[in-house]
């Protein structure tokens, strides 16, 4: 059974503390004082949960009274009893919060009762809350930690393997074909965990601005990610008018994304593929466009792309983690972009972005 | 080109170690490499050692058990300033979180800060920017 709630009753007249002893005591904890310096006597002691007191006392009012206890024991609730018409004050002081409940004199008992389960519930429901808080804290703690520990104790000894390739591959009398499929490997892990940690540090960070190069920063994502296929054409066409402020590590994150999968999802055919990227960067917004001539995307999968771990079941060796494109979504979010994509089986996939111009405040 | 630098390796991580001081040989980057796994042992001998001994160059990793890359950026800076003067610092780290990176760069002696697996290329081109090699 749950612990009984401890309640301190405040009153100058002895017969009030003895009656509200009486017919409470089955259900609470009550502790009575005769006036306020006896009761911060009492809640030095003892931590009490809800705390009454008639308004009009000797010393302090009742009001003053419960004005003190909030710095000792901020989640008990306070009940106010008054027998005058000194409404005012009261109002005034529940609309500041130093109350949370009053009661005119004479009570009724049954209505008193009532209250008191009132307050009961609110007393539980604050210390529910600060729980949930705390575990909230912890668990945010945890996904710290554990991205953390991901960005490098998972990449630490994979970084190690991938070193210990390329230097393999140094080597020419070693069969480099084993060579080549590790290090496949190794990077599409590599990858997953670098798309988890983007996705952590988008939703951890605010945005950060600066004066954006279009030019520059599409050149230096499609000269890093030409490596992937070499075989791949780029046509790029970037207008940009004027200055452009705007968060360089997002858009980043959304363009090596999308340009990725432009490059990953190529037909099998030996046909030309080919990537065009168009910017075009005016005082309002930029809008961008990736174009790719691949296998295009099946109408049915076209609404669930953006969703986390969704991946749209193509051959095998193309299946994506299924974050890539959420993470795009979510930046976007973030900076007051859109996206919208067009797509035609066997003939590619367009997708367009908006983000507006942060030098317009 | 053989390049008369000498480099200090300084990682808790024997293999990464191993590696870094072969992808060095191998592109004859340097005449002296020292490799060291305990960055406070790194911090001991650049107290000691003559400004003639001091490497041109350190790579450093962040993340490591006793002394981590942040507290041995600090110990380095109270050594002198004439020996830190000719020497350069680039991270050389697994993390690729952006708080790490920007930490880093703070510090006057770091030129740059570089993930994990070393890539060679990147180094070398990276050094001719700077002006430490011949282009």
């Amino acid at each position: 059974m749950l612990e009984k709630l401890k309640v301190l009753y405040v009153d100058d007249e002895e017969n009030n503390l003895i009656s509200f002893q009486a017919y409470f005591k089955r259900q609470y904890q009550i502790y009575t004082a005769k006036g306020a310096l006896e009761a911060f006597g009492l809640l030095k002691d003892i931590e009490i949960n809800i705390i009454i007191t008639d308004q009009k006392m000797p010393v302090m009012t009742g009001i003053e009274f419960l004005e003190k206890t909030i710095d000792i024991y901020p989640d008990a609730v306070r009940l106010l009893i008054t027998g005058h018409a000194d409404l005012d004050s009261v109002i005034d002081a529940i609309n500041r919060g130093q109350v949370n409940k009053y009661v005119q004199k004479p009570w009724d008992w049954e209505k008193l009762n009532l209250i008191m389960e009132n307050c009961s519930d609110i007393y539980k429901s604050r210390v529910e809350l600060k729980l949930k808080n705390t575990e909230l804290l912890k668990t945010n703690d945890e996904l710290n930690r554990f991205i953390y520990s991901a960005s490098h104790d998972l990449r630490s000894p994979l970084m190690s393997i991938l070193g210990v390739v390329q230097l393999a591959k140094m080597d020419d009398s070693l069969d480099q074909e084993y060579f080549d499929i590790i290090e496949n490997s190794v990077l599409k892990l590599d990858k997953y965990i670098r798309n988890i940690i983007d996705y952590y540090q988008n939703s951890r960070s605010d945005e950060s601005l600066e004066n954006l190069n279009f030019n520059e920063l599409l050149h230096e994502i499609i000269d890093m990610l030409k490596n992937q296929d070499h075989s791949i054409k780029f046509v790029t066409d970037v207008k940009q008018k004027g200055e452009f402020i705007g968060d360089s590590f997002r858009l980043r994150v959304i363009l090596i994304n999308i340009i990725s999968n432009a490059i990953k999802y190529r037909k099998p055919s030996s046909e030309q593929h080919t990537v065009t990227v168009k910017i075009v960067s005016e005082n309002e917004s930029v809008n961008l466009q990736i174009i790719d001539s691949g296998i295009g995307i099946n109408p049915e999968h076209l609404p669930n792309i953006f969703k986390m771990f969704y991946r749209a079941q193509i051959s095998n060796n193309k299946q994506g983690s299924g974050i890539g494109l959420y993470i795009v979504k979510e930046s976007l979010d973030k900076i007051g972009g859109t996206i919208s994509v067009t797509s035609t089986p066997h003939v590619g996939t367009t997708f367009e972005i908006i983000i507006p111009n942060k030098i317009n405040p | 080109m053989i390049n008369n630098l000498s480099i200090m390796l300084i990682d808790d991580n024997v293999i990464d170690l191993f590696l870094n001081k072969k992808f060095i040989e191998a592109h004859k980057l340097a005449n002296k490499t020292t490799k060291f796994e305990d960055s406070h042992e790194a911090f001991q001998y650049l107290h000691s050692a003559s400004a003639a001994d001091w490497p041109n160059l350190i790579l450093l990793d962040i993340h490591m058990p006793i002394m981590d890359g942040f507290e041995f950026l600090e110990l380095y800076n109270t050594l002198p300033i004439e020996n830190r003067e000719k020497t350069n610092i680039i991270m050389l780290s697994s993390s690729i979180l952006m708080s790490d990176n920007e930490k880093v760069l703070k510090y006057p002696s770091v030129i740059a800060f570089l993930t994990k697996p070393l890539n060679i290329t990147e180094l070398v081109q990276l050094l001719k920017d700077k002006g430490i090699i011949k282009p």
